[in-house]
């Protein structure tokens, strides 16, 4: 467990956002506690089979530098608006598996409500604004990108 | 400058190419470059934002002193 300063003002932000590796959501919330958090909530984006098609696997593409940048402000901006203990958000490169972890979303705050509001808002603006694309790999052998969000373009 | 292009925008052009960009002052002008370029490219160009490596840019921004241009087609990440 990783251990905080109690008077440390701001919120605890990971560093790395896109992941080319495998993301064990487990093994982020065993290491993710801070002792003036209540609630710790965990979300798990993961592949599913049934899309319009049987999904074999997804292959994510990234603008890495900005993808980065992107989360790590949206992080920010959650934890100053919901007043987080900590915020981590971990987001998949390259090919995940079904049922594997495309992306993880983890907020701590004092009170439950905070944490489940903030970690909400960081994934629908992660998943809508960063710059992170999947391809879907089927069972009959086609593949496609995936669909686009309805994200503002402005 | 050099054009950077993501995922569904690949079916359409190569992932980086040089683009001459003399005649175009604005974002607005590297875009309609690429539209003239890759005409079925058209209605996919027109929903992308633009970026240098870790800036998303205006589409009013003046492109004067960026080698490096990024295309960004609508986000499906998560």
């Amino acid at each position: 467990m990783k251990t905080y300063s109690l008077s440390r003002p701001q919120a605890v932000v990971n560093d790395i956002h896109i992941s080319s590796v495998e993301i064990s959501p487990a093994d982020l919330l065993k290491e993710y506690h801070h002792p003036e958090a209540g609630a710790i909530v965990l979300f798990s984006g993961e592949v599913r089979t049934d899309s319009k098609k049987e999904v074999l696997f997804l292959d994510y593409e990234v603008h890495t530098p900005l993808a980065e940048k992107m989360i790590h402000e949206i992080l920010l901006e959650a934890s100053s608006k919901w007043n987080l203990k900590m915020a981590l958000c971990i987001h998949r490169s390259g090919r995940v598996d079904v049922s594997g972890a495309a992306v993880v979303v983890i907020t701590a705050s004092r009170h439950r409500k905070e944490a489940y509001e903030a970690n909400q808002y960081i994934i629908n603006r992660v998943k809508h604004e960063a710059p992170i694309w999947k391809r879907e790999y089927f069972a009959d052998g086609t593949n496609e990108w995936g669909h686009n969000c309805s994200c503002s373009t402005s | 400058m050099k054009i950077h292009v993501f995922a569904a925008l690949k079916d359409y052009m190569p992932t980086e190419f040089e683009l001459d960009v003399s005649t175009a002052h604005t974002i607005v002008g590297v875009q309609e470059l690429l539209k003239k370029k890759f005409p079925k490219a058209e209605e996919l160009l027109s929903a992308c934002r633009y970026s240098t490596e870790s800036e998303i840019l205006s589409t009013e921004q003046e492109i004067t002193n960026y080698e490096n241009i990024f295309v960004i087609p609508p986000s499906s990440g998560g």
